[in-house]
């Protein structure tokens, strides 16, 4: 099957007064039709800017793609023209972010913010793109939906505010969805809310999704595919099942025993990574968990492992992915039962 | 809502009863009117006589109280020396300083809303380091000097403008510029200020993620959450300038305002006419703070949700 | 989004004091006019300081003989009065340079009177709030709606001109406006978690203040009372140039401007040149203290 979109060797850099951060480094991946891909990885992990550089949404001055392509429907997204990139913004891609309150035009009418949308890609009239408006606010849940469509985001919960959020990206019905980290900034109770509805919507539209987050519990919920993310690099890539039963990367093995868990008693503490992530101006040759990881040796400071296959569907970028890197670092089978 | 206006309301009256008794009590604390009226020369009985002519000689509170109860009505006395009575004196120039303020206002906004977006779309470029040098130009100028210097270039050196007076276009063009290079300055600033502040935001990257074009993102949402405080800027600089600024520029192109009629009451220690003009002062900028709050309102609908 | 670039962009350690110093002085070397404002303004405040030596004569002394002189560039100048006289024979460079000591004096006594007692009511009424907190706003704006430039006429015209009313009537028109910044910069402040964490380690809440809060308002408060001085200026040109600042015989930029007003046509050196140096002045205070503020509030340093 043909993937709906692929990136090929993605790096962005940042130009500041000093050394230029490698935020993004060749990075690499397909997704298929249908597929939820999670990204996870710590907040300076490259996650969001890999993403949002793909759309084009980084700001170019302090922020350059230095390589890479990122194949879509047809084009490089990297190198179309900006009308192009217009045209698949928000209609064949769109996007749903983090923090609503902020995210949302606090002076805009909720209708106007959605009905700008439909009318810009589908060229509705403003009747028909309020009507539509007020089917989507329905779609995703909100109550009194002709009513609210005129309401600002400050009279909105921050559940409520998320969902309006959804409602906007799914208006053009978009063959991809890329959701950046869009339950951080709510309560448990209301992230599980906001999961079904995008787990409900995406069943019935065949849709795509590029799910970011660092939190491995959301992740386990909703995700296919995951891909790890350490320093701009991607460290692991596997299926969410075989990520979570057999890790291959010391790093990923960290973040799942991290995780705590109500049904193993048995586990006496949780096991934090030691260490802080990179400066990363200053990223030299080895390998860019080298400084936190328990499994190095003198190969992982000199030689940057590549991203090789360790399994069906699964790759890992450690030069001892494949023999027991994660029981050298100390995660042992047990601590890191998840799935 | 009915009860925001009545307090509202309520506020302003105190406010200029407060600036009219101010100017009127601190005229008589130090200062003896009197003797500025009358020659050196005059006898002692005769300054007595004229005292209480003009009921000076009463005590403070009385003559307080008096004077606020006949200015309720209007009647702020007579001029001492026009011996007419004080509040059309102080009324009739205002039109005059409003043709000069309104267009210096018009000028300031109009030309510093657009240099200051321009600015703000091009952050650190040619464009941006022009207006950012225009914008400290204008807010560093000295009124007084720049008003004279204009003069002296574009009126006695270059011939162009007349150096004063009143009547044709030609003669507002200079006092319109030395008013105007203060607000535009602020202005420029303020707006460019706002801008950057508003596209650094989340929601911008929404809007553009949506497909808008740059330009809508720049105006419809950048811009629309920017107008607040440049609102409140513009209104500031504007009751700032009738009240205060028109009084230094109209003396300089005796320019026949309330601000050049102002600094005659007050050389002159004309206490019914000071008082008058303090009270149409204070009248303006109640007005002008209630048109500001009112376009706000309009700017900023997520007001009206408290 | 910022917050996405800001993750990825190395944040600044805090540095030690000394360290500080040397990276603003770098910093200001990097910028041409934030530089060239700096210099200029050391050269104004040691042209005000040490004018009674540096100044090629007496302010006051009057040479009838050689009234309205040109300055050194235009036919009848001579060296012995570089930028001219004025209408009472009075050498202009001298004049400018004691003008200083009185204009920029009034300034910095201005600002440090308002700003001292604004921060003061500033800081504590965002301290304490309640009643005290909106009694104190609600003066503030009260006060705010006063046409101001009328008031302080009037007021000097009362109570007559001179330097010590003068500074007292700047004062007033400039208190609210630290008053209403350090109230502000204290709301923010109070939430602010390591407030909260120097709570939990003990010590009472005005302790904590002091310690913890006040040394960080010091560099926003020094920007502020900066820009302040340049409005001050300029206001006491305004004053002094109405007859309502200072008082001849003394020097001061506002005034010398006044006393050449009938002379623009014919000696217009005796305007052009004092007006000169306020906006000087101003123009480089106004320019350092906007760098100042870019380069010490961390937020900013993105967008210069």
């Amino acid at each position: 099957m043909q993937p709906i979109l692929s990136v090929q060797n993605l790096s962005v850099e940042f130009r500041t007064s000093g050394e230029p951060i490698k935020a993004v480094n060749e990075v690499s991946f397909d997704l298929q039709p249908g597929e939820t891909l999670a990204v996870v990885g710590e907040s300076g992990s490259g996650k969001s800017v890999s993403m949002l550089s793909m759309l084009g949404l980084i700001p170019t001055p302090p922020a350059k793609v230095t390589s890479g392509s990122v194949q879509f429907d047809g084009i490089d997204l990297l190198k179309t023209t900006k009308e192009q990139l217009r045209s698949v913004r928000g209609r064949k891609i769109a996007m749903v972010f983090q923090d609503p309150m902020t995210s949302l035009n606090p002076i805009m009418k909720v209708g106007e913010q959605i009905g700008e949308i439909l009318r810009l890609h589908l060229k509705l009239s403003k009747g028909e793109a309020l009507r539509r408006s007020i089917e989507l606010l329905e779609l995703v849940g909100i109550p009194n939906a002709s009513r609210r469509i005129n309401e600002y985001p400050a009279q909105f919960s921050g559940g409520m505010r998320q969902r309006v959020m959804i409602a906007m990206a799914l208006s053009c019905d978009p063959r991809l969805l890329i959701a950046d980290e869009p339950t951080t900034a709510l309560d448990v109770t209301i992230q599980m809310q906001i999961i079904n509805i995008v787990r409900g919507l995406k069943d019935s539209k065949n849709m795509s999704i590029i799910w970011i987050s660092h939190d491995l519990g959301v992740v386990a919920g909703i995700a296919d595919r995951v891909i790890v993310m350490y320093a701009g690099h991607i460290v692991e890539a596997a299926p969410a099942s075989k990520l979570f039963a057999d890790p291959r990367h010391p790093y990923t093995a960290g973040l799942l025993a991290s995780v705590p868990r109500i049904d193993k008693p048995k586990l006496s503490h949780l096991r934090a990574i030691e260490g802080s992530p990179p400066d990363l101006s200053k990223l030299d040759g080895g390998c860019p968990f080298y400084a936190r990881c328990g499994a190095r040796t003198d190969l992982c400071k000199a030689v940057k492992p590549t991203l090789d296959p360790v399994g069906d569907n699964h790759s890992a970028r450690c030069h001892y992915a494949n023999s027991g890197a994660v029981e050298t670092a100390g995660f042992s089978q047990k601590q890191r039962e998840l799935a | 809502m009915l009860s925001l206006l009545k307090a509202r309301a309520l506020h302003s009256i105190i406010l200029i009863v407060a600036v009219v008794s101010v100017v009127f009590l601190t005229n008589f604390v130090i200062g003896d009117p009197v003797k500025i009226l009358l020659p050196p020369s005059t006898p002692p009985e005769a300054v007595e006589l004229y005292r209480h002519n003009l009921g000076l000689d009463r005590p403070i509170l009385v003559q307080y109280f008096d004077f606020m109860k006949r200015a309720f009505t209007g009647d702020f006395g007579d001029s001492w020396w026009q011996k007419t009575p004080a509040l059309p004196i102080a009324l009739r120039p205002f039109p005059a300083t409003l043709e000069l303020g309104i267009v210096a206002m018009l000028f300031a906004t109009l030309v510093g809303l657009t240099v200051g977006l321009y600015a703000s779309a091009r952050p650190r470029s040619l464009v941006d380091r022009i207006a950012t040098s225009i914008s400290f130009l204008g807010i560093s100028s000295p009124l007084i000097w720049l008003a004279l210097m204009l003069a002296l270039i574009f009126s006695v050196k270059l011939g162009w403008f007349p150096t004063s007076g009143y009547g044709t276009l030609g003669h507002m063009v200079l006092p319109t510029v030395a008013l105007a290079a203060l607000p535009l300055g602020r202005i420029v600033q303020i707006t460019r200020a706002a801008m950057l502040d508003e596209l650094a935001k989340p929601y911008i990257v929404t809007a553009r993620a949506k497909g808008l074009s740059e330009k809508k993102v720049f105006i419809k949402h950048a811009l629309r959450n920017a107008l607040p405080p440049i609102i409140t800027e513009v209104g500031w600089e504007t009751a700032l300038l009738l009240t205060g600024y028109t009084i230094i520029v109209e003396s300089v192109y005796g320019w026949p305002g309330f601000g050049f009629a102002t600094y005659n009451a007050i050389l002159t220690r004309d206490l019914p006419v000071i008082t008058a003009l303090a009270f149409v002062a204070s009248v303006v900028v109640v007005v002008i703070n209630f048109l500001t709050d009112i376009a706000y309102w309009f700017a900023n609908p997520t007001i009206r949700l408290r | 989004m910022s917050s996405v670039v800001e993750t990825i962009a190395p944040v600044a350690e805090p540095k030690k004091r000394g360290e500080r110093t040397k990276h603003l002085f770098s910093l200001l070397c990097h910028d041409w006019y934030a530089l060239i404002a700096a210099i200029v303004l050391i050269m104004m405040i040691s042209m005000a300081l040490f004018a009674p030596w540096i100044a090629p004569h007496d302010p006051y002394k009057m040479d009838l003989l050689a009234r309205l002189a040109p300055p050194i560039w235009m036919s009848g100048g001579n060296w012995n009065h570089i930028l001219g006289t004025d209408l009472l024979g009075r050498d202009l460079l001298t004049r400018i340079m004691y003008g200083a000591r009185v204009s920029i004096g009034i300034g910095i006594a201005v600002v440090l009177a308002a700003g001292m007692f604004g921060t003061v009511v500033g800081l504590s009424a965002g301290f304490v709030g309640g009643r005290y907190e909106n009694a104190v706003m609600r003066f503030i704006d009260f006060q705010s709606g006063i046409p101001y430039f009328l008031m302080a006429l009037t007021i000097i015209a009362a109570v007559g001109p001179g330097i010590r009313n003068l500074i007292i009537v700047l004062s007033i028109g400039s208190w609210p406006i630290f008053a209403r910044y350090s109230r502000s910069l204290m709301l923010t402040v109070r939430n602010q978690v390591f407030i909260d964490a120097a709570r939990v380690s003990g010590g009472s809440e005005l302790s904590i203040m002091v310690r913890h809060a006040l040394p960080n308002l010091v560099s926003p408060l020094t920007t502020l009372a900066t820009l302040e001085l340049s409005r001050v200026i300029l206001s006491e040109a305004g004053l002094s140039y109405l007859g309502m600042g200072v008082q001849p015989p003394q020097p001061a930029w506002g005034l010398m401007v006044a006393e050449g007003h009938d002379y623009v046509s014919t000696a217009n050196w005796i305007v052009t040149f004092p007006g000169l140096f306020i906006m000087l002045t101003t123009l480089s205070i106004n320019i350092f203290a906007t760098w100042l503020r870019s380069a010490t509030d961390p937020v900013q340093l993105g967008r210069a």
